[in-house]
């Protein structure tokens, strides 16, 4: 790759070769030099032209114009579509008569295509995206049609160029550059003197420069007009049916590419167009610097002649010739730097000349690239490669703008380079091994041999891509489509093995309807050498948190929770999650790389919320149980009162197991939590891996399944957070998990089952509830259909009754306040569903009760969600209606509970029930997961299919987090919202928090608001009386503007000591619906704020004393009304 | 194709007794960390691993391969945790660092030890075997680590950049409290985390005999305490604003 270079930078083909000619190195050098000589005029000719744009425009124009610049060739390589390379590959095989058609075909493709992205993505960018600083490259319509007519321009000769070396010759190809760039360069004077001063007029000077060139190709060509047997201009049937081919061209060509044409853009969005100008110079440097190196893997790829064995032979002279140069540049331009950059000018020298020495660097790692591009091609393995280096692509960008932020022009430099680096020691691990195999005298793998292929080291014997026999030899199973041996067709829990003369194993419907399990699809038998996907999918995924932490990093910073914020957030969802739903479905990939990325994504999701708030509890669930985690940690005993919601110090496991993390490493109650968390989620995933697989026996469907899970709409924000829910459901599953993996037939099998239900049981009630239920269900189940096993029955009878009685024992927990607590849920959904009924909507389909609701794009992915969630499930469950006749009772017990899935979106109907069916997604996703997962694995798997799948997967899960975790901005951090949990969390409210910890006495009683009560306990180490744990509703002390008995009553009866007002709260509607808490003061019909007065009543009230102001927050000290 | 193992066999690969002492002596150390609230870059490491190998272990009894091993290994650490704690907060002991090592000690030492006096689980019908292939595993393993390596680079980057926001967005206001009130003297602290420059503090009663105090100024990170004078009966208004400027930054009341 030759950076800098403004031309064609697709890999040119090689001139003819004499066979008799010279040896191959020879040959490498030969083309090498004439790719060499080619870079050299047109760089110089190039050199020259930003020399002048230098001395005579400002810094700033200089900067947008090499944006512009860039930013042509990138979307005019994009534009290209594949078809330059295309057609060089194509044009041999293609008739003398055709040739000229065929190729103004392409042509016109490639302009209008161009042309089509040049109006489209600066449009996006800067109108839709706000990225101000590109609109003076096509903001304005003038700018942005030169700006689309100059990069269908350059998508042009992007294609004529390469098609030139089949029609013509090589030398036509320099001619025409040649032509072009002294043209541009006269150009760019004319204008100059004429007085142009926007950077633009530098861009108008190299469009007029291509367009010149271009009747010299034609009357250079003329001669085989004659030849032609078609008159007309465009004919699209010469390229149909090359299509694929073309993008597969095209994919390797723009990734290689599109890095060092997006860099300026990069530098200019964010940061300057000044600061780009000498970036720009100094990048159109290091073009000269790296064309050697690129050359000569350009030469070694032509002159293998697709043998990989020759590129090997040849990598010993030309990577150490490649390394030996480009090192040797970069010594020579440590003290050089500066005086070759003053000939763009003095102030290009000053500021460019740390820019240029580590960029050259970059010619280092440049060398293994290539050298890995030109192997692959070689080899046939584009594929392969494009998929690798698009990752890295990313990788490098992400680098460029880590560096950005950090350090400037300086850091953006830093920050590629170095990613470059690391990409070179990933890269050099393939040739290494590639070039150890040649020198053992083993054949050089390629793309298109078929046959048996190594085994990474699967997890499920019952994968097609079994584990090597440990004789060493290559089980030839692996080369058929063998179906897996009778003893492991059925799922006996009886482990009565296949005894002489049992029946052949069905096959067809009836075979389903008695095994669902038998009709998973085996995989084909690999054609050709798997896609390493593991190690790119896991890099992706941190690149997404990546780019979520740069969107919470941009919102915390600037404010801005809209725009390229939101694009950042959801790029960062969408890079966790896809590449998760690819890998799964992908064909011939083996089990562990199927699980391994699909509990990696999970627990990416779950890393996202420490990403979102890395330092401390933000979310009310969070908060109150944090705070149940400080009583403990203060007392060092259980079931002490939690004012913020009492169930929870009856159901401590969650704390239990976060104090026991803290009391034993030191780390901090966040950090601990954060440990437990990741813990649990690991244990969701692998869990739901074990039970799926475990059923359908295909470790696929249990991948499958855990990326369906994730689509549930609490995976990202409610069974994420602190809260006890998130522990006990991974517990749960994990229940079930090692209930079906038990050693049968001895009652030790029951022991791990059993502890588990218990801790279940101690963590969450609705969860161990449900848990009992189903182990109830399943036993019933299992007494209906499975004909009276009674070992089977047995053992769910006893896990069922642990559960009965470890629950029953938390229940008679003095104090346990648990049926009122499920029964004021039960009220309030009742009543919300009665007001609907009745016609009086409680709540806005689309909207909080602040009216934020979310924006028309989300609510298309909200429903599109809900439509594609609906597709799946109809189909899947009515073929689940399989496991009823086979009897299998588990995944019976599974399919029922994915009938419930109309809880889920139903319940947003009404405010309470909302919170209900948004509770029940974590259960009812669980049936889901398992039915969906198993139709899908019963379809052999196919890249259309994967395809399909990991877009309406992504498409799903990006849906469910708009209907889970409502609007990407409120769920960015971004500046105070008044009653808005964690945006209502900010310095004002943790310092009064803090003050309140060090000032006052320790579980002093204290009223304050939703969010300052919730800090005032976590933090402040308060007792906050709310009605929930006192029974008394003291919300007029702080929402009611006039003070009067009833108050006193208020403070005395409830034992206030004082009173927290935010005096924000009148600045807004609640964003949560409330102030404080349900059915408080004014609540009904509210329409407008709390008023003032109310916030500020107690500054008049004899005995109370105001005894702290930060500005937002004050304090009152009301003991005196208590007198 | 090999044939599943005959029911009673004991698996090939039986669990030798090192690796149950490897984890009794991690436990044993892990636990005197804890107890001798040794720092936490001592402690956490080895609290951990100790955790791991016990897992590691006990696990490898269950014979069914990888990724059941990792499920149980995890899975059982949290259960462990959670009936481990209720237990201790039911007892008199109580929930404590000593006594969450004592506790979590006497379990792992005493399931080690059964791990070492019985038999591991009788061999798994070929079905229920996960399979782990230690050779390609670990050559996988090679293969993946650039991969994985640069992934953790990139997450730590990540969280990184995540924390650095949030410091650089907490900026704590101004505040102003009243420490003591007693009698006719109150003592008002006022603290900033960033230098404040020149303040006034004034105290008002209401009845035009306002008092303007010295000028004081708020170092960064710190806090000026200052007594001011206060009515045993009625209101008086304690404010601190910027010289010049009507509107306070700051306001107390003393209201008696």
């Amino acid at each position: 790759m030759s950076p800098g270079v403004s031309t064609s930078t697709d890999p040119a083909p090689a001139p003819a070769l004499d066979p008799s000619g010279p040896s191959g190195l020879q040959r490498i050098l030969r083309i090498s030099s004439s790719l060499v000589g080619t870079q050299a005029a047109t760089s110089v000719l190039g050199l020259l032209f930003w020399t002048i744009a230098s001395r005579g425009f400002t810094t700033r124009q200089f900067g947008v114009a090499n944006a512009a610049v860039s930013a042509m060739g990138l979307i005019g390589a994009l534009g290209t579509l594949g078809l330059g390379t295309l057609l060089i590959a194509q044009l041999p095989r293609t008739h003398q008569a055709l040739r000229r058609v065929t190729v103004r075909t392409a042509l016109a493709v490639a302009a209008v295509a161009a042309t089509l992205l040049a109006v489209v993505v600066p449009f996006v960018a800067i109108h839709l995206l706000g990225i101000g600083n590109l609109a003076e490259i096509a903001g304005s319509p003038a700018h942005a049609t030169l700006f689309a007519v100059g990069t269908g321009l350059a998508a042009v000769v992007l294609v004529l160029d390469q098609a030139v070396l089949v029609l013509g010759s090589g030398r036509l190809q320099l001619e025409r550059n040649v032509v072009a760039s002294a043209t541009k360069v006269a150009a760019l004077l004319a204008l100059a003197a004429v007085g142009a001063t926007d950077g633009m007029a530098i861009f108008a000077a190299w469009a007029v420069g291509t367009v010149v060139s271009l009747p010299l190709v034609a009357h250079r060509t003329r001669g085989g007009r004659a030849l032609q047997s078609s008159r007309r201009l465009v004919d699209l049937s010469a390229l149909q049916g090359l299509g694929r081919r073309a993008l597969s061209h095209h994919a390797l060509n723009t990734t290689l590419q599109s890095p060092l044409m997006l860099l300026p853009v990069l530098v200019t969005a964010t940061i300057s167009s000044s600061a780009n100008a000498p970036f720009g110079a100094a990048l159109q440097l290091t073009g000269f610097v790296f064309a050697l190196p690129y050359a000569l893997s350009i030469g070694l790829f032509a002159a293998a002649e697709g043998d990989p064995r020759e590129v090997l032979r040849r990598m010993r002279v030309t990577v150490p010739l490649g390394l030996g140069v480009s090192l040797a540049a970069d010594l020579a331009l440590l003290p050089l730097a500066p005086h070759v950059l003053r000939i763009f000018g003095a102030e290009y020298a000053a500021d460019g000349a740390d820019v240029l020495r580590i960029l050259v660097l970059a010619g280092l790692p440049f060398v293994v690239k290539d050298h890995f591009v030109a192997l692959r091609r070689v080899q046939g393995r584009t594929s392969e490669a494009t998929l690798v280096l698009v990752v890295f692509t990313v990788a490098e960008l992400a680098g460029a703008l880590v560096g950005a932020s950090l350090g400037g022009v300086v850091g953006l430099s830093v920050g590629w380079v170095g990613v470059l680096f690391l990409e070179a020691l990933v890269l050099a691990v393939p040739l290494v091994r590639a070039h150890r195999r040649f020198r053992d005298g083993e054949p050089a793998p390629t793309g298109r041999r078929a046959g048996p292929v190594p085994v990474d080291g699967p997890l499920w014997k019952d994968d097609v891509d079994a584990a090597r026999p440990t004789d060493g030899s290559v089980p030839a199973a692996r080369a058929r489509l063998d179906p897996p041996p009778a003893s492991r067709l059925l799922w006996d829990d009886d482990a009565t093995p296949p005894g002489p003369g049992r029946a052949a194993a069905p096959t067809g419907e009836r075979a389903a309807d008695r095994d669902p399990a038998r009709v998973v699809a085996a995989e084909p038998a690999p054609r050709r050498r798997r896609v390493p996907l593991t190690g790119p999918a896991l890099l992706t995924m941190a690149l997404g948190l990546l780019s979520m932490a740069f969107a919470v990093d941009r919102a915390r910073t600037t404010g801005d929770d809209g725009g390229a914020t939101q694009v950042l957030w959801e790029l960062g969802l969408v890079l966790v999650v896809a590449p998760a739903a690819l890998v799964v479905a992908w064909p011939r990939v083996p089990a562990a790389a199927r699980t391994t990325v699909a509990v990696a994504a999970v627990v990416a999701l779950q890393l996202s919320r420490t990403v979102l708030y890395p330092t401390r509890f933000m979310f009310h669930d969070e908060l109150l149980h944090a705070n149940l985690l400080r009583i403990i940690g203060d007392t060092g005993r259980l079931f002490g009162e939690n004012p913020l919601l009492p169930i929870t110090s009856y159901y401590p496991g969650l704390e239990v197991v976060t104090d026991g993390v803290r009391d034993l490493t030191g780390l901090g109650a966040h950090t601990s939590s954060v440990l437990v968390l990741l813990a649990a989620r690991l244990v969701l995933g692998l869990g739901i891996v074990v039970v799926v697989a475990r059923i359908t026996r295909s470790a696929r469907a249990g991948a499958i399944a855990v990326v369906v899970y994730a689509c549930n709409p609490q995976m990202l924000f409610f069974n994420s957070q602190f809260s006890y829910q998130t522990l006990a459901l991974p517990l749960a599953v994990l229940t079930v998990a090692v209930f079906l993996t038990r050693e049968r037939g001895r009652r030790r099998g029951l022991v791990l089952p059993v502890l588990a239900m218990a801790a279940v049981v101690v963590t969450h009630h609705v969860t161990a509830a449900l848990l009992v239920a189903a182990f109830v269900g399943w036993f019933v189940l299992e007494l209906v259909l499975r004909r009276r096993r009674e070992d089977e029955a047995g053992a769910l009878a006893v896990v069922a009754g642990a559960g009965v009685v470890v629950f029953a024992a938390m229940l008679a927990n003095p104090g346990n306040t648990l049926a009122s607590y499920l029964g004021s849920i039960v009220t309030s959904s009742s009543s919300d569903l009665s007001s609907l009924v009745e016609g009086r909507q409680t709540k806005a389909l689309f909207a909080n009760t602040a009216g934020v609701g979310p924006a028309p794009w989300e609510q298309v992915l909200l429903i599109g969600a809900l439509l594609v969630t609906v597709a799946a499930l109809l189909p899947s469950l009515w073929a689940a209606r399989a496991w009823f006749r086979a009897r299998h009772t588990p995944a019976a017990l599974l399919v029922l509970v994915a009938v419930l899935y109309p809880v889920i979106p139903g319940g947003h109907v009404a405010r309470a029930t909302a919170e209900v069916g948004d509770r029940a997604a974590g259960f009812v996703f669980l049936g889901v997961a398992f039915v969906v997962a198993w139709w899908f694995a019963r379809h052999a798997p196919t890249r259309r299919r994967a395809g399909i799948f990991g877009a309406a997967a992504t498409f799903t899960f990006l849906g469910g987090v708009v209907l889970g975790s409502g609007t990407v901005a409120a769920q960015l951090p971004g500046p105070f919202l008044v009653s808005a949990d964690a945006r209502s969390v900010d310095a004002d409210n943790l310092a009064a928090a803090d003050w309140m910890a060090t000032a006052l006495p320790a579980d002093s009683r204290v009223y304050a608001d939703r969010v300052t009560g919730l800090l005032a306990a976590a933090d402040g180490g308060q007792f906050t009386v709310r009605h929930i744990s006192t029974g008394i509703d003291a919300s007029r002390l702080v929402l009611s503007p006039d003070f009067g008995e009833e108050d006193v009553r208020l403070v005395r009866e409830a034992g206030i000591r004082y009173v927290v007002v935010d005096r924000r709260d009148a600045f807004g509607l609640p964003n949560q619906g409330v102030y404080i808490e349900s059915g408080e003061f004014g609540s009904d019909g509210r329409t407008t704020p709390v008023p003032a007065a109310a916030l500020q009543k107690f500054d008049d009230v004899k005995g109370v004393d105001r005894i702290y102001d930060n500005g937002s927050i004050a304090v009152y000290d009301v003991s005196g009304l208590d007198r | 194709m090999t044939s599943p193992p005959a029911v009673d066999e004991a698996p090939a690969d039986a669990v030798g007794p090192g690796g149950a002492v490897v984890a009794a002596v991690l436990v044993v150390l892990a636990a005197t960390a804890v107890v001798g609230d040794l720092p936490v870059g001592v402690r956490a490491p080895l609290t951990l691993l100790a955790v791991a190998a016990t897992a590691a272990r006990l696990v490898r009894h269950r014979g069914r391969g990888g990724l059941d091993a990792l499920l149980v290994g995890v899975g059982g650490s949290l259960v462990a945790l959670a009936l481990t704690g209720m237990v201790l907060g039911l007892s008199p002991a109580g929930l404590h660092p000593g006594t969450w090592a004592v506790a979590l000690q006497v379990v792992a030492l005493v399931c080690l030890l059964v791990s070492l006096v019985r038999p591991p689980t009788r061999a798994v019908p070929a079905e229920d075997v996960v399979d782990a292939v230690p050779g390609d595993g670990r050559r996988a393993a090679l293969r993946h680590a650039p991969w994985v390596l640069a992934a953790a680079a990139v997450t730590v980057v990540a969280l990184v950049v995540a924390v650095r926001s949030t410091t650089a967005g907490e900026d704590t206001p101004v505040q102003m409290s009243i420490a003591s009130l007693a009698g006719t003297q109150a003592v008002v602290v006022v603290s900033a985390e960033e230098a404040t420059g020149a303040l006034e503090l004034r105290t008002d009663p209401g009845d035009g005999s306002a008092v303007t105090y010295p000028v004081l100024s708020v170092p960064a990170g710190g806090s000026v305490s200052t007594t001011v004078v206060v009515p045993t009966t009625g209101r008086v208004v304690v404010t601190v604003s910027n010289p010049g400027q009507v509107r306070p930054l700051r306001t107390l009341v003393v209201n008696r």
